[in-house]
């Protein structure tokens, strides 16, 4: 992976999280006020993981955990940073390993996704590998966060983070597919 | 790794997921009054009118025969759907197309 590759993962994972926590956080705090320190339930940047570690692997991981950092020093508010710092390095370490976790688990059972491979994948495959990703992720963020959250908020906190993940994947992919068509209807009109 | 392939190919699947969702026929103009019906939505089911949608910066921009060509190739292909209870000229954005 190239530093302008590593860049535009980077950063596509950092513009993922603002626009997260700008535009869906606060709607979401107003009735998920305890659990939205913890999770959204559209987390787009789960798209920039899966896509990035479809494209490069284990590669993909030092830009990801470069880009959550980045994301949560900018976008967490300062109370709710240091709430959440004593487990903050595991939950980013957790999250930019669950797509790779994924893939891996995957290639165990014989079906190597990774872009390159023999066997191409579908849009409904990435969104199914996506999906193995956001549960692994949400096991591991519950654990790891378990210390800081009552037992009654943690099976609510499991499933907003299984759902935002997923959710969050397929809302990037439709966006890419929208941005993909109009730029290929805009180049047959300048032809 | 090349990367351009790897964009190259998730272009080819996003292609596969415009045709699978239904959306690959669609001439531009068609397209574009289709995002325009869906952005002048408010929410799931919402009915429309097709001054609303012809005012969008996405359609105005159209000629009055291709508009109105388009809306009536949207609501044939199902994308679209006559608002019930309305004479005509109202319309509701499929419903799963909406919520995706």
């Amino acid at each position: 992976m190239g530093f302008l590759t590593f860049l535009i993962v980077t950063l596509a994972y950092v513009f993922c999280h603002g626009l997260t926590a700008l535009a869906v956080t606060p709607a979401q705090r107003m009735f998920l006020p305890d659990e939205t320190i913890f999770a959204s339930l559209i987390y787009l940047p789960h798209g920039v993981r899966v896509l990035a570690t479809w494209a490069f692997g284990w590669r993909a991981i030092p830009a990801l955990l470069l880009g959550s950092s980045v994301a949560a020093w900018l976008f967490t508010p300062a109370a709710e940073f240091d709430f959440l710092e004593p487990v903050l390095l595991e939950s980013i370490f957790a999250g930019a390993i669950a797509a790779f976790v994924a893939f891996e688990l995957a290639r165990l059972v014989g079906l190597d996704l990774y872009y390159g491979r023999s066997k191409r994948l579908s849009w409904k495959g990435m969104i199914a590998i996506g999906a193995v990703a956001s549960v692994i992720n949400s096991v591991a963020q519950t654990f790891i966060f378990s210390g800081l959250i009552g037992l009654d908020q943690l099976l609510k906190v499991l499933f907003i983070y299984a759902v935002g993940d997923l959710v969050g994947l397929v809302v990037c992919m439709v966006a890419l597919m929208f941005i993909f068509r109009w730029s290929r209807l805009n180049g047959e009109i300048d032809r | 790794m090349d990367k351009l392939s790897a964009l190259f190919e998730l272009r080819c699947m996003l292609r596969e997921m415009e045709a699978d969702v239904g959306l690959d026929a669609l001439t531009a103009a068609e397209m574009d009054v289709l995002l325009a019906a869906h952005s002048v939505t408010g929410e799931l089911g919402e009915v429309v009118t097709s001054e609303q949608i012809r005012q969008h910066d996405l359609a105005s921009g159209l000629a009055q025969a291709t508009y109105h060509r388009a809306l009536r190739s949207l609501v044939g292909l199902g994308l679209l759907e006559k608002a019930r209870g309305y004479k005509a000229r109202h319309y509701v954005v499929r419903a799963d197309l909406v919520s995706q």
